[in-house]
């Protein structure tokens, strides 16, 4: 069985109908409260991780705002995601450098690994997989970043080896957990 | 007043008016797309930019009121060649399948590049993401929307449903509901305004001419045609007819030509819902008086948009509606009933056609609750606009057709059912047969129209102290009836709101969903007349004028089905082919 | 230190401030810690940690305050820490080091000069804050607290003065504060410069019981965060500066929009919001004036149209932050339809300090239309990369080399964009402008809201075109057209050019579409977004037009427009990482006809070449840029080891079509070399009687022995090439007779005429031109020289001259040059070789006068100084009145610059000059005369080098052939396989050594100076190319 974990802003339960209540009682602070359906969004992001279209139902039918403009105010924001986002950030640098130096190596090699397109997440939720301009490391290309962390000179051939260290982590957690 | 200069003129205009409009007033006609005299003005498109001297910019002339001693000039180099890259940028980001675009000749868009004289398309690119939906009403083809908007006002504001929006932004902006639903998914109450404002293919009634033809091509199928009241009023603008001609007996010339077997119309169950509705209606009233169990105000039930709409609005207060559904699915049922058994055929090989002003009614058809024995009432619904299609393609000659009749027994009609087309009409109808069962006398009005109710405006409401009651009604006497017609789902919406909140004063609403009532449907001639409402709405009232019995209960066909087949108002076959029940629905 | 007690009248406010001040008089030193966004990038946090832990250890916690501060400016040199009161400013700082200057600075007094700032400027550490360059031409108003204070402290916010001019405001009426700003001149500082106080007067007369301040903190362009140092670093100047436009225009409710990128800047406002309200400074009757004002704050949700003062507002309201159609403005309806007054965050940061010192004295900075102070956001290839705050009209030079401590790496500077993607850039020629709006604006850039990003040498215009578009049509709302098409379609086009699939036409639909876009975009956003193409296509059109019709990006920016950097920055183009690998390999003679693809000179270039492959090395990111050049040498010395091993080449059979080259230096040879390898039939005609021209004479021997370069002649020759010395053409042979006889002609004539100094006493005897010095050596013809000599230039041709009188028994030497030793033309190694040599360098001196009867005694010279920047960026040199000296001399050689040689013209008859004839067409060499080319130094848009004239005869060829009928690919015989080197981690390793002769060994004769690499060197040199033409 596949576990969908959320991150959660607050204290409450985990699964996905508890983050829903949690959802609407947070947001009814804003109920009545002219033009507050950004905050309001605001917060059910934070509570949710990301803005699904059941949450988008919760915060329309609350807010009393119709489902169509709440989610057209949605995909208008980048800031707001409907996709869950991966535990873990990997951004492979394309500046210039990092491209010359065989970054887009390092893109193809990750979608095959992965099995997801750039700006999507893992099936398990594990990694989104983003490209960014250029992180500044131009004498360290190609780069990638996993969290803000740089891993410099990356060989595509080693990148099973470091995507395992993130796996590994998760199986510690578990052991602990049971 | 004020006055300006446009291209080199000195003219005058009222004060707050745009400069399209000023221009428009002075016979000038500035090229616009997005823009919509009254109902939309947004500046999306920029086509109707101006020059206006003293401005870096050029000014969209829809959204710019004009000044005193402004200067301007609609029509210069600048302006020009503006607009044609603007075009050119519009056609760059749209596909180019106009040979076989169900709007061509039909299209603002094309119809733009010829009034601007657009001769080449340099521009290309990649295309936005698009989506087709194929909704029962409503098929959405996003890839041929210019993102006017027009579609989102009338859905929001207008009708107040707002089933669609604008959804991401920029080059990947769309127009759809949230998350990219299909229609058929959300709480679109299918009205099809939208598909009346599109000014490109973008929404279209989804099509049911191909299924039409191949039952009319089927020898085994008996094919019944039978067509709304409000149908009569506005086919003939799709040949070239002036608005507000009625083309009733051409109309069934040409069903004739098409080759249907039977050409009823829809107007014989008007006369019918009348008699229903308005028996529904007295019980309710008799009970509610006598300290019953009844839920008033009734609300009538003819309109499928409307019906959808409480249903997703309000799913706690569908009580109020009347239980009868609409004329043409009434019809339909009788038709693979009452009709035949009276000419011995299976109803299973009856196909009945409904041409309508509505879209509405293509998803109405489609309810589980629109079915009597596992037939559905209704097989295809056509809109007007499709009807318009089918003729011309079968090369009949619309406007050199000769008069004739529907056919009986389905298609005679009192005026009351032509007056079902248009808002106020339903109730007119119900009170003139009502107030009669009642005082055994005419409706005391002047050529029995109710004059509070008749007009375009969006709530109307009238009352009537009744007086001088037959035995039977003697409940009544004295009481001061109210009523209240309403068109447009956001009219709907705010009476609901009384009613929700138990302060509804009314005893009777009648509700239409589309702004003006049927004439002005989902389905009906897209018209550029500026008046096409109330010439629609002048026509049907003088189609009703026209007719000898103007009462629905003076209807002798209606009076013979009773006899022959129903034998009562809301008895046991009435509730079977007749009435229905409604479904509650989620908000969105 | 929470406050308790509530503000509500004057005397409180100053009690507050009496105290703070009176608690920070305690401490003997303040120690300040920069907190801005860049320090706490570059982990601020452990710095302060690591200080407290050392004064504690140090029992100096009651004599040293310790504050976080607000962004001092300096990020790119942070974690930073201000030492007060001595002013002594800390940079780069460490945990350790920080821990160090606890010890030795507060402990022991003494400043750690090697972790103080370094002064880019001056090129050295300056440890007093005061002293620093890039303070020092700066004016902090809106800035006034940031660095200078705890930024979370209302006490410390009023102990300088803050909410003083609150206070002072709530006891003027409305009209007279609208009139003080009026009056000051300040202008909204958020991009479009509308004066604050007119704005406000239309608040104020806006009629309404409800109205509305709103702060538009959404500060989106890439590149800017000013708005974002002073929401960190001075909270209350915001709110004190709303509080203050509030009254002014009747609104008791103000809201502060902050984007969501900027979660610091929330979290310190709302902390600020809090304290405001905790003691009563904002709520009801604020000081006892009985005027109401709250402020509410709503976060943005990533979207950069709502920069926009119209999209703002319906972000605010909830919806999606699309623009709407102005009139009405807001002032009219705005916020929920009511009269609405919005400012940009800096705009109401000069708000408090008008009020307190009067619209006069803000007034006396500034510029007649534009007052005050700006602040900027200095990003990019700049090396003090930051925050400063200018005095208005301030030049744009002085924040680029004053301020801004010059370009990184010493490159040179190319362009700024100013004012974001809504802006445009300026370039070198526009160093001297005044940064004020209208200059800016006359330029086609705009203010904007202050950001300037720095682009060097490397930058390519086009693509930063393209970025900005991209970002542009990213952020589109989408609500408009040609704003959401418009621009889309503008991208593409720029992304067909950076792609080399660029066509002649795209450059004027790129135009018609920015036309189109400016004139009808409904929103500001949209009227401004083809500024960035149109700004780079004004003053880079020349670029533009490379990319569409030579598919070459000079600045090696656009990926697809070329394999390697070397290789593109190479003007000849040679396939640099292809022979670097042949050469690892053992290859060698393969390598060598790898590099005589592209350019028949290998051994004379590996001498001479100004190599601009290894400045784009991106080796250099690792440790040392590639020695492609001397590696080069090896290669071509190896392969013209012996006489009889020189490589064979198999020309095309004869095609019948004749063409005739003038001139044999470098770019004719090279124009005939690729033209007789097609199959024509090449003569070369040459005036002198040996072949090479200026490669020949004009460059010494200890730099470039002729032997080698008669041996690459020779092969050109063995190719095919017929070389005719000893020819003058234009009087032996007329040019038209040259022109009947073959089907194309060819001119590669040089530049043969040295410009004259332009002064008195310039015909004497003992002066003469560097040419007419190096011909008459370089030919054997007289080899006197001069006992002293001046020499007067800063080129190569100045280093030649004076090496080789050194050398031929000149016993005083002395170079002098106008302007510094960076600005010298000559390379680098000429300079130290020529200083090693005994040559005397005299920068910043120019000569006004040789002096002497009948010949040479000396020169009279004047001392000067960089003033202001020239057209070309370089810094004009200015005299300095009355610094005349003489330097006593025997001869003078003026070796400033070469001309065409006008003397010679061949076509006299058709009335067409020398000028007109050489005014060729870039792409395709031809000039005005049919079946005539040209190129090399006469063509006047490019370097006078060796490589830039190869190059052009190889172009020439090129367009040669076509113009013939031919395909226009060189014969470049055999295909040579490039071997691929196994991936290995780059391992840091400098440069391998070359051997160079010493000074002493050089004395007195001609030997080479540069003896090249050993064959292992050069391997392991090969070694470490990183191959960046692999993809």
């Amino acid at each position: 069985m596949k576990v969908t974990q959320e991150k959660c802003g607050c204290c409450c339960g985990t699964n996905e109908m508890e983050l829903l209540l949690c959802v609407k009682e947070m947001i009814a602070q804003y109920k009545g409260k002219e033009g507050s359906l950004i905050q309001a969004l605001h917060t059910a992001q934070k509570i949710y991780g990301h803005l699904p279209l059941e949450v988008q139902r919760v915060v329309a039918e609350e807010l009393e705002v119709p489902l169509a403009t709440v989610s057209g105010v949605v995909t208008f924001y980048s800031f707001f995601s409907t996709q869950p986002q991966g535990e873990h950030t990997i951004r492979v640098c394309l500046g210039t450098a990092c491209y010359v130096r065989g970054g887009k190596r390092i893109v193809d090699k990750l979608r095959e690994i992965l099995n997801v397109n750039v700006g999507d997440t893992t099936e398990d939720r594990k990694f989104t997989f983003e490209i960014a301009r250029c992180i500044g490391a131009c004498g360290l290309a190609p780069a990638m970043t996993i969290d803000g962390e740089v891993y410099k000179q990356v060989n595509p051939d080693k990148l099973e080896t470091i995507l395992a260290r993130y796996y590994q982590e998760e199986q510690g957690v578990d052991g602990n957990d049971n | 007043m004020i006055e300006l200069t446009i291209n080199g003129k000195k003219v005058t205009a009222p004060d707050d008016v745009t400069i399209i409009e000023a221009a428009r007033l002075n016979d000038i006609n500035v090229p616009n797309l997005c823009y919509l005299k009254d109902k939309h003005k947004f500046g999306a498109c920029r086509i109707c930019v101006v020059d206006v001297e003293g401005q870096k910019n050029l000014q969209a002339s829809c959204m710019v009121k004009a000044k005193e001693g402004m200067v301007i000039h609609t029509n210069n180099k600048r302006v020009r060649e503006a607009r044609k890259v603007l075009y050119e940028l519009l056609l760059s980001n749209h596909p180019k399948e106009c040979l076989t675009c169900s709007r061509s000749q039909s299209c603002e868009l094309q119809e733009l590049g010829y009034t601007l004289g657009v001769t080449e398309s340099r521009i290309e690119g990649a295309q936005s993401p698009a989506e087709v939906d194929i909704a029962p009403s409503i098929t959405r083809d996003t890839s041929k929307c210019i993102l006017c908007r027009r579609c989102v006002t009338v859905c929001k504001e207008i009708q107040g449903v707002a089933a669609i929006d604008t959804q991401n932004r920029g080059f990947d902006s769309t127009i759809s509901p949230a998350m990219g639903l299909p229609l058929n998914e959300v709480n679109c109450a299918m009205c099809g305004q939208c598909t009346v404002v599109c000014p490109t293919g973008a929404l279209t009634e989804t099509d049911g001419i191909q299924r039409v033809w191949d039952a009319l091509a089927d020898s085994s199928k008996r094919v019944v045609v039978e067509v709304a009241p409000a149908v009569r009023a506005a086919l003939g603008e799709e040949f070239g007819l002036e608005v507000g001609t009625l083309v009733t007996g051409k109309m069934a010339s040409a069903f004739r030509e098409l080759g249907f077997d039977d050409i009823f119309d829809t107007n014989f169950t008007a006369d019918l819902t009348i008699i229903e509705e308005g028996s529904e209606f007295l019980q309710r009233l008799h009970s509610a008086l006598t300290g019953g169990d009844a839920v008033l105000p009734m609300m009538t039930s003819c309109s499928p948009g409307w019906i959808k709409y409480i249903e997703h609005s309000y799913p706690e207060e569908l009580d109020h509606l009347s239980t009868c559904k609409s004329p043409h699915t009434m019809l339909g049922a009788l038709v693979k009933s009452y009709y035949a058994e009276k000419i011995g055929v299976d109803p299973k090989d009856m196909f009945v056609v409904s041409v309508m002003p509505c879209t509405a009614k293509k998803y109405e058809v489609q309810r589980p609750e629109m079915m009597v024995d596992g037939n559905v009432d209704v097989d295809v619904v056509l809109t007007t606009r499709e009807l318009a299609r089918m003729i011309k393609s079968a090369g009949i000659d619309f406007k050199s057709l000769p008069d004739s009749e529907f056919e009986n027994p389905l298609g005679f009609s009192t005026g009351a059912a032509d007056i079902f087309g248009v808002t106020g009409g339903v109730m007119e109808a119900a009170l003139r047969t009502v107030w009669e069962l009642i005082t055994g006398k005419e409706l005391p009005f002047d050529k029995l129209h109710v004059a509070p109710i008749v007009g375009l405006e969006q709530i109307k409401t009238a009352e009537v102290t009744i007086e001088g009651t037959l035995p039977g009604y003697r409940h009544l006497e004295g009481v001061t009836a109210k009523v209240a017609v309403t068109s447009g789902l956001e009219g709907a919406r705010i009476l609901m709101e009384e009613v929700k909140n138990g302060t509804s004063p009314y005893h009777f609403i009648e509700v239409m969903g589309c702004p003006g009532g049927c004439i002005n449907g989902g389905g009906q001639p897209r018209s550029k007349d500026e008046d096409y409402r109330t010439k629609r709405m002048e026509a049907l009232y003088r189609e009703d004028e026209g007719k000898e019995l103007r009462k629905s209960h003076e209807s002798p066909a209606v009076q013979e089905l009773y006899q022959e087949y129903l034998k009562e108002p809301l008895g046991h076959l009435s509730h079977k082919l007749l009435h229905t029940h409604y479904t509650k629905r989620d908000k969105y | 230190m929470a406050m308790t007690t509530k503000i509500s009248t004057l005397a409180q406010l100053e009690q507050t401030k009496s105290n703070y001040l009176e608690t920070v008089a305690q401490y003997k030193f303040q120690a300040l810690v920069c907190g801005g966004a860049g320090c706490i990038s570059s982990n601020c946090g452990a710095v302060q940690e690591a200080l407290t832990a050392a004064l504690e250890q140090n029992n100096l916690t009651n004599e040293v305050q310790v504050s976080v501060t607000g962004c001092m400016g300096v990020c790119a040199a942070g974690p930073v820490l201000l030492i007060q009161p001595e002013g002594i400013f800390y940079a780069e700082m460490t945990p350790e080091k920080v821990t160090e200057v606890v010890e030795k600075h507060l402990v022991g007094g003494q400043i750690i000069e090697e972790y103080t700032f370094f002064d880019n400027t001056v090129k050295k550490y300056v440890p007093k804050i005061d002293d620093i360059s890039f303070f020092k031409g700066q004016v902090h108003i809106a800035l006034r607290n940031c660095g200078k204070m705890e930024f979370a402290s209302l006490e410390a916010y009023i102990a300088r003065d803050g909410y003083l001019a609150a206070s002072q405001a709530l006891s003027m009426t409305p009209v007279q504060i609208v009139d003080e700003i009026k009056k000051s001149g300040l202008r909204g500082r958020g991009g479009a410069g509308f004066p604050t106080g007119i704005k406000w007067e239309a608040g104020l007369k806006a009629a309404g019981d409800q109205k509305y301040i709103v702060c538009n903190a959404d500060e989106g362009d890439p590149g800017a965060f000013m708005d974002r140092s002073l929401l960190e670093g001075d909270p209350h100047s915001i709110i004190e500066g709303m509080l203050i436009g509030g009254y002014a225009i009747g609104a008791d409710k103000g809201y502060v929009y902050v984007r969501a990128e900027y979660p610091i800047a929330v979290e310190r406002l709302s902390a600020a919001i809090e304290q405001a309200r905790e003691v009563g400074l904002l709520g009801e009757n604020i000081l006892g004036s009985g005027f109401n004002f709250d402020l509410e704050m709503r976060i943005g949700a990533g979207a950069f149209v709502c920069g926009e003062e119209t999209a703002l507002l319906a972000s605010i309201e909830g919806q999606r932050g699309e623009p709407r159609q102005k009139p009405p403005f807001p002032f009219e309806s705005g916020l929920f339809e009511k009269p609405s007054i919005i400012n940009n965050v800096e705009t109401l940061a000069n708000i408090a300090p008008i009020i307190l010192n009067g619209s006069e004295w803000y007034g006396q900075y500034g510029t007649e239309r534009s007052k005050g102070t700006k602040v900027f956001a200095l990003a990019g290839n700049i090396v003090n990369a930051g925050i400063i705050e200018v005095p208005m009209g301030t030049p744009l030079g002085d924040i680029i080399y004053k301020i801004g401590g010059g370009i990184i790496d010493d490159k040179k500077f190319k362009a700024i964009q100013s004012g974001g993607p809504s802006g445009g850039c300026l370039t070198a020629e526009h160093l001297n402008t005044p940064l004020d709006y209208e200059s800016l604006a006359a330029l086609g850039a705009i203010m904007g809201s202050g950001g300037l990003i720095v682009m060097n040498e490397d930058t390519c215009m086009v693509d930063t075109a393209r970025y900005f578009m991209d970002f542009i049509q990213d952020e589109s709302c989408g609500k408009c057209l040609p704003c959401r098409v418009g621009t889309k379609r503008m991208l593409e086009i720029l992304e067909k050019i950076t792609e080399g699939c660029g066509e002649e036409s795209d450059l004027e639909m790129l135009e018609e579409l920015a036309g189109t876009i400016n004139q009808t975009a409904m929103c500001g956003l949209g009227q401004t977004a083809p500024n960035p193409v149109l700004s780079t296509i004004r003053y880079f059109r020349d670029e533009y037009e490379t990319h569409i019709r030579d598919k070459y990006c000079s600045a090696g920016v656009c990926a697809d427009l070329y394999t390697s950097p070397c290789q593109n920055a190479c003007p000849a183009s040679v396939n640099v990482p292809g022979y670097m690998a042949l050469l690892a390999s053992g290859r060698i003679m393969d390598a060598y006809e790898l590099i005589r693809q592209d350019n028949p000179f290998p051994a004379v270039c590996g001498r001479i070449c100004t190599h601009p492959c290894e400045s784009h090395c991106r080796r250099a990111q690792v440790d040392d840029a590639l020695e492609i050049c001397n590696i080069k040498r090896f290669i071509g010395d190896y392969a013209l080891r012996d006489e009889f091993n020189l490589p064979k080449f198999t020309p095309l059979p004869p095609n019948g079509k004749k063409v005739a080259v003038v001139g044999a230096g470098p770019s004719g040879l090279t124009c005939g070399y690729y033209l007789a390898q097609l199959g024509y039939e090449v003569t070369v005609y040459e005036k002198e009687s040996t072949p090479g021209g200026v490669l020949n004479w004009g460059i010494p021997e200890f730099r470039l022995p002729n032997a080698v370069l008669m041996k690459e002649i020779r092969v050109i020759e063995s190719a095919g090439v017929n070389i005719v010395t000893g020819v003058n053409v234009g009087k032996d042979i007329e040019l038209n007779k040259l022109r009947e006889e073959n089907d194309a002609v060819y001119i590669a004539i040089g530049k043969q005429k040295s410009i004259p100094l332009g002064i008195p006493g310039e015909d004497m005897t003992g002066t003469e031109s560097g040419l007419s010095f190096l011909r008459r050596v370089g030919k054997n013809e007289d080899m006197s020289v001069p006992k002293r000599l001046v020499v007067v230039g800063g080129g190569s041709t100045a280093m030649d001259v004076a090496r080789t009188a050194i050398r031929l028994g000149a016993e005083e030497v002395t170079v002098i040059y106008r302007r510094t030793l960076s600005e010298m033309p000559a390379s680098k190694e000429e300079i130290v070789e020529a200083e090693e040599e005994g040559i005397k360098i005299e920068t910043l001196v120019s000569p006004v006068e040789v002096l002497g009867s009948d010949s040479v005694t000396g020169i009279k010279c004047l001392r000067m100084v960089l003033g202001e920047f020239g057209k070309d960026g370089r810094r004009k040199a200015n005299p300095v009145a009355g610094s005349e000296f003489v330097i006593e001399c025997d001869g003078v050689v003026a070796a400033v610059n070469q001309d065409v040689d006008d003397s010679v013209s061949f076509i006299k008859d058709e009335g067409i000059t020398m000028s007109d004839l050489l005014k060729t067409c870039k792409f395709t060499s031809k000039t005005s005369q049919e079946g005539i080319f040209a190129g090399g130094d006469v063509s006047s848009w490019r370097e006078n080098v060796a490589i830039t004239a190869i190059a052009d005869g190889k172009r020439a060829a090129v367009n040669i052939d076509k113009y013939l009928g031919g395909s226009g690919e060189l014969n470049k015989g055999q295909k040579i396989n490039i071997p691929d080197i196994h991936d290995e981690e780059v391992v840091e390793h400098n440069r391998f050594p070359t051997k160079v002769m010493s000074p002493e060994e050089r004395k007195g004769n001609f030997n080479e100076v540069e003896c090249g690499f050993h064959k292992l060197d050069a391997t392991g040199e090969a070694l470490r190319c990183l191959r960046c033409d692999r993809r």
